[in-house]
């Protein structure tokens, strides 16, 4: 509305302006033809001057001759021609007074001219006079001796003064009159000229206007015809009950929208690595395009390749002006037989499922033809469309089959499914349920839940299904639960109950997944009661260790101190077998002594640990490696460490662990005098915990010992050349595992072995922070600590 | 009690103990030490507490100056003996040396909260033993001023 207003007014106003322009060149036309016709009658007006001057002296000349000629003969017809002469003469002079009035100077030239043909005359009338009076004689006398001649000479220059003058004025008039007629004229050209220009930049604009709206209304065509496509499409993708209906329909459509004779289809395989070509076509001239059809049914396209492919792996719509050019972006890969069928031109656009192509549809032209962007923009909405039904068709197949995986589950499941509708009704009832309650399913429809529970939760139930329908508060829902269900036979039983619920028409049901759990349930308890069990016996087993050594050493103690008392007492006194004996006695008895004291720090570990807290362990390694002197300077060791963390533990167990590991470093030294360093790193594979490192350049351990190191009581070196009772190390294990740690070696045979240890982190300051605001809270309220 | 000394009476000393190794043990090793005692022998608490009390047989016991005292004993155990002891006003001054085998932390703490005197362990080594019994006899009898003794 607004282009059309706007340009009725462009028309106008060049409209208004060329009338403009016309009414000016008018006007300056009119005023040049006025001014024109004005000097032209000054042109005419010069003209009658000079006409009246001739005529002046003609008339002089005439009256002169005629006196003349009524001189020599005296005949009076001269006479009378003589009168009639002046007559013209006062005429003629009378006239170019009249006609001269507007120039002054031809004013007094005529005065001086009037004067000279008055003396010219005054001197024919005294001849004239002569003769009437004294006879021709006389006045030929008078003629011929008269100065007629000068006096008529006079008269002459006055005339030809006169209309030299004019002669001048004339020729003013006439330039004055070319250049006013010049002007006029390039005027009127001038004028013509631009109204020409105005009509030819008018008709332009008309012309565009026109060549626009035609365009308009053709694009506007060609739009509502792609609507209807758009439209028939949609229309058809929502009818078609197959894939290949809807598909057939897009093709037919399509074709018959681009008056083209060929369209196909491809679907991608299941796999979707291919497209497979469809027997679906359309086929203006069926036979025609057989060689072409069959080699395309034939090729499956990979994703990426050709036409089709290309256009499935970009999901855009691809077009080629001219298969037979090799210019094209995208390879024709049917280009050899194409001549054959006379394809020319062709595109293909995606069959769209949200964002994944599932199909190609492709189409065919006989003639080179470019791209038309306009039908491009909507191959995406069509691509959608059919995608659509592509989509509701597999997924009514999906649901098919679900519906028949469901079935075909629920029927073969042992578990009991069982659905319920809001009143608790039974409405479905598998064979799981039938074997695990007893019930047919003839005998349990309609009936309700119920009957399959024993009588004390009946309540319970009826007020949880009236809760969760009132206000959706579930507690069995979403959940799984352990209960009594009530057999058939009246037997109760254990079972594990799943439910859910869901929603019809505002109605609400329920399905339970039921599993008789009577077996696991004895299972279950069977190996809780093992577990305790054991928890107990290991208890039992430490405490017998326990109290075994520490009650062992009472005897022992004799046995030493009685075979010490000997050995100190008889020693020498004896025989020689005595003395022996009594050294294997008291070798023995301290051997054991040293036995049960490690066992009882094995079994203390266990029984008698302390509350893990923040520890430091560079104070507690301090400790142990002072306790360590003594072995320290015995064996020349150097004892090196690292900046050691806080970690959660016990003061007393972590000495116990970093003396048990330096001591066994600092005990199995190689030729060189032992080098132990100690650090601890963040662990890389649990940020919460530190990995420390004990590493010594001893003698090495053969990795295939790694894991027995630690077991209780298990040496792999002889008494002789390293003593002691294999606990160290099983202690050391013990601690660490007690603190949530693992310990493992790395070690290298005569280089030296490294012990890992991982410890947990103690809580940074703002942890511990937090938590101790955590344990104030309740303190906030003065009443609840003046309560506490 | 210096008068004990003054006119060179042994020191009393009461060892309750119902192992007769650790008896003989520990009067090895008293013999070994240098002070004039005389070492009465309870081998458990209810015959201790007699003798203390000069019942029956004991009537003529003495009033022993150190007493040293097992825990884990027949009949009436160490601890028992020792809460009748330190409640007894006539018994509560004499100086009561607990030693045992037990390294229990509670055993330690329960004596002392029953006044012992002092808590030792039994070492398992000899030499350590008659070091120990070495170190009771010098300070306890010879360092330490002991209470005089009441006329009953």
């Amino acid at each position: 509305m607004g282009m059309n207003w706007s340009f009725q007014n462009r028309v106008a106003s060049w409209f208004t302006a060329a009338a403009l322009i016309l009414a000016v060149v008018g006007a300056v036309s009119y005023r040049s033809l006025t001014s024109l016709i004005d000097e032209m009658q000054w042109v005419t007006h010069t003209h009658q001057v000079l006409e009246r001057l001739d005529a002046t002296l003609s008339a002089v000349t005439k009256a002169e001759s005629s006196q003349r000629g009524y001189l020599l003969t005296g005949d009076k017809t001269y006479l009378d021609d003589y009168h009639e002469s002046l007559d013209e003469v006062h005429t003629a002079l009378f006239q170019v007074q009249a006609i001269t009035s507007d120039n002054p100077q031809q004013q007094l030239n005529l005065n001086y001219l009037e004067s000279s043909i008055a003396a010219r005359t005054e001197q024919l009338q005294h001849r004239v006079d002569l003769l009437q009076n004294k006879g021709l004689a006389a006045a030929q006398q008078a003629m011929v001796a008269n100065n007629g001649r000068a006096n008529m000479q006079a008269v002459r220059s006055d005339i030809a003064r006169m209309e030299r003058i004019e002669q001048g004025l004339l020729e003013q008039r006439k330039q004055k009159v070319q250049h006013s007629a010049r002007r006029a004229i390039l005027t009127a050209f001038t004028g013509i000229g631009l109204s020409f220009l105005i009509l030819a930049i008018v008709y332009r604009l008309m012309n565009r206007e026109i060549k626009q709206r035609q365009q308009a209304e053709q694009s506007l065509q060609q739009q509502s015809e792609q609507v209807r496509l758009l439209r028939d499409i949609a229309i058809a993708s929502n009818q078609a009950t197959t894939i290949e209906e809807a598909l057939q329909i897009g093709l037919d459509r399509m074709c018959q929208y681009l008056k083209w004779p060929l369209g196909h289809a491809y679907l991608v395989d299941t796999n979707g690595k291919e497209l497979l070509s469809t027997k679906l076509w359309h086929l203006e001239t069926p036979t025609h395009f057989d060689s072409f059809r069959k080699i395309t049914e034939e090729q499956p396209i990979p994703v990426g390749k050709g036409l089709p492919g290309q256009v499935l792996a970009t999901t855009n719509a691809v077009w080629i002006s001219d298969v037979l050019q090799d210019t094209n972006s995208v390879k024709f890969l049917r280009a050899h037989i194409a001549p054959e069928a006379g394809i020319r031109a062709g595109f293909a656009f995606p069959i769209l499922v949200g964002t994944q192509g599932v199909g190609v549809l492709e189409f065919f032209s006989m003639e080179p033809v470019e791209p038309d962007e306009d039908l491009l923009a909507i191959l995406v909405p069509i691509g959608s469309q059919l995608g659509r039904v592509v989509e509701r068709v597999r997924a009514e197949a999906a649901l098919r089959q679900s519906e028949e995986r469901f079935r075909s589950v629920t029927e073969s499941a042992n578990e009991a499914i069982i659905s319920a509708d809001s009143q608790s009704r039974i409405i479905a009832w598998n064979k799981g349920a039938e074997n695990i309650f007893g019930y047919t399913a003839d005998e349990i429809l309609g009936q309700s839940l119920t009957k399959l529970m024993p009588e004390r939760y009946h309540a319970a139930h009826c007020a949880g299904v009236t809760r969760f329908q009132a206000t959706g508060e579930a507690r069995v829902i979403g959940t799984t639960v352990e209960l009594e269900g009530l057999r058939k036979d009246g037997n109760e039983f254990p079972l594990q109950l799943s439910v859910s619920t869901w929603q019809v028409n505002g109605e609400s049901f329920y399905s339970g997944i039921i599993s008789d759990i009577t077996t696991r349930k004895q299972a279950a308890e069977a190996l809780e009661r093992q577990a305790q069990e054991l928890v107990r016996s290991n208890t039992e087993l430490e405490q017998f260790a326990y109290v075994a050594s520490h009650d062992l050493q009472e005897p022992l103690r004799m046995v030493g101190s009685y075979t010490q008392l000997l050995s100190k007492r008889y020693k020498g006194k004896l025989d020689a077998d005595a003395d022996e004996f009594i050294n294997y006695a008291v070798d023995g008895a301290t051997r054991m002594q040293r036995l049960i004291n490690d066992l009882l720090a094995y079994s203390r570990v266990g029984t008698k640990g302390k509350e893990l807290k923040p520890t430091d362990c560079q104070a507690v390694l301090n400790r142990a490696i002072n306790n360590l002197q003594g072995a320290i300077a015995d064996n020349g060791a150097t004892v090196t460490h690292e900046s050691l963390p806080t970690v959660m533990g016990d003061e007393v167990q972590l000495g116990q662990l970093f003396q048990n590991l330096i001591g066994n470093a600092i005990k199995f030294h190689g030729e060189a005098p032992p080098e132990v360093h100690i650090q601890a790193r963040i662990d890389e594979n649990d940020a919460e915990k530190w990995l420390f490192t004990v590493r010594d350049n001893g003698i090495g351990i053969d990795p295939q010992y790694g894991e027995r190191i630690f077991v209780i009581f298990q040496r792999l070196h002889s008494k002789t050349d390293y003593p002691g009772t294999g606990i160290g190390l099983a202690i050391c294990k013990k601690i660490v595992e007690r603190h949530g740690g693992s310990i493992w070696i790395e070690s290298t045979v005569g280089q030296g072995t490294t012990f890992f240890f991982t410890l947990l982190a103690a809580p940074t300051p703002a942890e511990s922070d937090i938590m101790d605001a955590d344990k104030r809270q309740p303190s906030t309220e003065p009443l609840a600590r003046g309560i506490i | 009690m210096d008068t004990n000394s003054l006119v060179g009476l042994p020191l009393e000393i009461l060892l309750v103990e119902d192992n007769p190794g650790d008896v003989r043990l520990t009067k090895e090793a008293l013999r070994e030490g240098k002070v004039l005692h005389n070492l009465s022998v309870a081998e458990d608490g209810v015959e201790a507490m007699s003798f203390l009390h000069r019942e029956g047989q004991y009537s003529d016991a003495p009033i022993p100056d150190l007493i040293l005292l097992d825990l884990n004993l027949p009949r009436k155990d160490g601890r028992e003996v020792l809460a009748e002891v330190k409640e007894d006003a006539a018994l509560k001054r004499i100086p009561v040396v607990v030693l045992t085998t037990s390294e229990a932390e509670q055993d330690i703490l329960k004596t002392y909260d029953l006044h012992a005197n002092c808590y030792i362990t039994k070492p398992v080594d000899l030499d350590q033993f008659i070091t120990i019994v070495h170190s009771i006899e010098n300070f306890w009898l010879t360092v330490v001023k002991l209470p005089p003794h009441e006329q009953a």
